[in-house]
């Protein structure tokens, strides 16, 4: 389960905020002439939801309905003694909390008076099907669609509060790493876990490649394990519902040289991507960090229900995280970078931490 | 393979036998992750994910994205993986090239749409109920691992004690079990807390609200361990406790008792609610035991954590030998707030085992 801080700071997302991102997605329904958008959201795909409503389910599944005008309503498979924390915690109009998605579902769309009998659903193929099917079984004949392309216009660029939300989770790992390793000693993964989720994270998911003599993979660090002459940390950190990932590698023999050879290729390679449109810049600038060789990059970022996904095209203006991958003679070096792509060609992209 | 899962497997095996199939499909997330770690022995943190396991034992995953990718393939090097961004194209694909073999599907109710969507989509049977069947009776090497995860909470709870001191927020005393569980590797926690007086109504995440001297602060304890979870509910007192407080808490030490009292093999989830909700009865309480003030009064435990049979009045499910559940009277008292009790337990044919060592009772931190 979600098990940090699972608060709304309406300091730093305002509900205009809410109220702005939910009236993008309501322009776009009505031009493409849907009657209703449902988004699905669980404890694994809570990113669509939370960035229209702030809402997170901390376990269990829900689904929220969009309507042309007015604000989203909730439908919860949660009991109903937590629907006044989901108001405390959440921008929606109404919370309807049921064992059964499906059928409260179809009683509210019948009881919508829709404009029109198409509904979207983002990501549909992924709903659990029961939902799905009390849609098709209804009788006002509802025409169902796939809408998942309509959300992703409407999901990017980040605005200002997803930006200093993301820049705040990428402090939070930064500062945890930068704090729990000890010059070639083992890295204090407990302090870690707890530094984030005291600086106020939602959730911190830890990942580890123990030995990058040997390979480059991250494994999930559940259990303690051994670490070698070298090894990455990787932190998955979300903040009000912001998601980066921050990774940097430690060598036990020192590795200032390498670490200040990612830092200028960071430097060089991340401004001239400008909006994403032409990822070949990652490799273009690749010299920059000699001695180091320049192995790949995988980029990821939001434009759904999951909260990273891989992104081949990112964007213009999308929160993204940069996985890089370089190489020397004795292994890898792994660095997990999270970037604010630009609004528009010609404007620069950005680190969102330094250093 | 570790030992429980070799004793899995082997029931799977001996199951698909049994109902003339060749395979099981398993579908599974970081929140009903329960089907899929029972039958492959993995448990996916990122995105959906889709196994396909025979009756040979040859095992496929397919998850979504690279970094998901490489955990599986580190936990299950012997396993065929597909990371894809196109999960549901992916598991079409291979249950093509997978041809006319008898395939069942688990979770039904949780199952993607497009998995099945179409006239050219797969034809699989319900297999919930075979997995069902499997997992709600635990195999010896299961309790073992049972013992373990209550022994975690155990632990766990000692820390939650020492971390919840006045002056601290809920999500820092959370912050302190998750360092702990952390260092000793325990890879989930389900956990809700609750703090104040008589105003609380229940349990939430954790939010930034600030212990005081004399608050209940209510926790529902759930460590995961190699993917079992146990559980413990305990109710803290900042302080020393009042007389009305002390009064208050006999009632669900009494209802956990009566629970356990008449908990064996045969005995029905709601005979067990039944003999929880009388105590509240005889106190004039009755109406807390509604939905109005708590949700169930216990449920199994396992590789979910809020598996059925729920411990409601009206489920009729039988208690088997082997069936591990919580019971867990907890509810708002009108003199006190809310307050919440409860141990797991393992089924036996005559009682019970609980392997829990922390004392029943209202818990009380020194300041």
């Amino acid at each position: 389960m979600r098990r940090g801080l699972l608060n709304w700071s309406k300091e730093e997302l305002p509900e205009s905020v809410f109220d702005g991102r939910v009236a993008r997605l309501q322009g776009a329904m009505v031009d493409a002439g849907l009657g209703a958008v449902l988004v699905y959201t669980n404890f694994p795909r809570p990113a669509a939801v939370s960035y229209l409503t702030h809402f997170v389910p901390y376990w269990n599944q829900c689904l929220l309905v969009v309507l042309p005008e007015g604000a989203p309503e909730l439908i919860v498979s949660l009991s109903k003694r937590v629907a006044g924390w989901i108001m405390e915690t959440s921008h929606v109009g109404e919370v309807i909390c049921t064992p059964n998605i499906g059928l409260e579902l179809t009683s509210l769309l019948a009881g919508a008076g829709l404009a029109s009998n198409k509904i979207g659903i983002v990501e549909m193929d992924k709903i659990p099907r029961p939902i799905i099917q009390a849609v098709l079984d209804a009788d006002a004949g509802y025409d169902v669609s796939d809408a998942s392309t309509l959300f992703a216009g409407v999901r990017n660029p980040a605005d200002e509060a997803e930006v200093a939300l993301s820049a705040k989770a990428t402090k939070m790992a930064a500062d945890a790493l930068a704090g729990a390793i000890e010059d070639g000693g083992d890295p204090d993964l407990a302090a870690i876990e707890r530094d984030v989720r005291l600086a106020g994270a939602e959730d911190v998911f830890m990942d580890i490649a123990p030995d990058l003599t040997r390979d480059a993979n991250y494994i999930r660090a559940d259990k303690p394990m051994e670490l070698g002459a070298r090894y990455a940390i990787r932190l998955s950190v979300v903040y009000n519902g912001s998601w980066i990932r921050y990774g940097r590698s430690f060598d036990r023999a020192g590795g200032a040289e390498a670490d200040a050879a990612i830092a200028d290729y960071l430097a060089a390679a991340i401004p001239p991507l400008d909006d994403g449109a032409d990822l070949v810049h990652l490799g273009v600038h690749a010299n920059a960090a000699t001695p180091l060789q320049w192995e790949g990059v995988v980029v990821e970022g939001c434009i759904g229900c999951s909260p990273l996904q891989i992104l081949p095209m990112p964007p213009a203006g999308a929160v993204i995280t940069l996985g890089f991958s370089f190489r020397d003679k004795i292994g890898h070096w792994l660095a997990d970078e999270p970037v604010k792509l630009a609004d528009f060609p010609g404007k620069r992209a950005a680190r969102l931490v330094k250093g | 393979m570790s030992k429980v899962h070799e004793e899995r497997s082997q029931r799977i095996k001996d199951a698909l036998a049994d109902a003339g199939l060749d395979g099981v499909l398993v579908y599974g997330n970081a929140w009903r992750v329960d089907y899929l770690r029972f039958a492959v022995d993995y448990s996916v943190l990122e995105g959906d994910a889709v196994a396909i396991l025979f009756a040979d034992g040859d095992t496929h995953i397919i998850v979504e994205g690279p970094v998901e990718g490489a955990r599986v393939r580190a936990a299950r090097p012997d396993a065929t993986v597909t990371a894809t961004d196109d999960l549901i194209g992916a598991v079409r694909s291979q249950m093509k090239a997978f041809g006319n073999r008898q395939i069942a599907m688990a979770p039904a109710d949780l199952m993607p749409y497009g998995i099945g969507a179409g006239d050219d989509a797969p034809k699989m049977d319900d297999g919930t109920e075979l997995l069902d069947a499997l997992m709600r009776v635990k195999s010896p090497a299961e309790v073992e691992t049972i013992r373990r995860a209550t022994d975690m909470a155990d632990k766990g709870y000692e820390v939650f004690v020492d971390a919840a001191k006045p002056g601290r927020a809920e999500f820092e005393v959370v912050a302190e079990i998750e360092g702990f569980f952390r260092a000793e590797g325990c890879q989930e926690n389900f956990m809700l807390i609750g703090s104040g007086g008589v105003e609380v109504m229940g349990m939430h995440p954790a939010g930034r609200r600030r212990i005081e001297v004399g608050d209940l602060v209510t926790t529902e304890l759930s460590p995961c361990v190699d993917g079992y979870y146990s559980q413990i509910c305990r109710t803290l007192v900042i302080g020393e406790p009042t007389e009305l407080q002390l009064k208050s808490f006999t009632v669900f030490q009494d209802a956990v008792d009566a629970g356990f009292a008449i908990l064996k093999a045969g005995v029905t989830a709601g005979e067990v609610a039944i003999a929880e909700n009388d105590v509240f009865r005889a106190r004039g309480l009755g109406k807390y035991t509604t939905s109005e003030y708590t949700r169930v009064r216990g449920h199994s435990l396992g590789l979910f954590v809020d598996g059925k049979p729920p411990l409601l009045e009206d489920v009729e499910t039988v208690l088997e030998a082997g069936a591990f559940l919580i019971i867990h009277p907890n509810t708002y008292h009108p003199d006190a707030g809310y307050m919440v009790l409860g141990d797991a337990a393992v089924v036996t044919e005559d009682g019970y085992i609980s392997f829990s060592k922390t004392p029943r009772e209202l818990i009380v931190a020194a300041i």
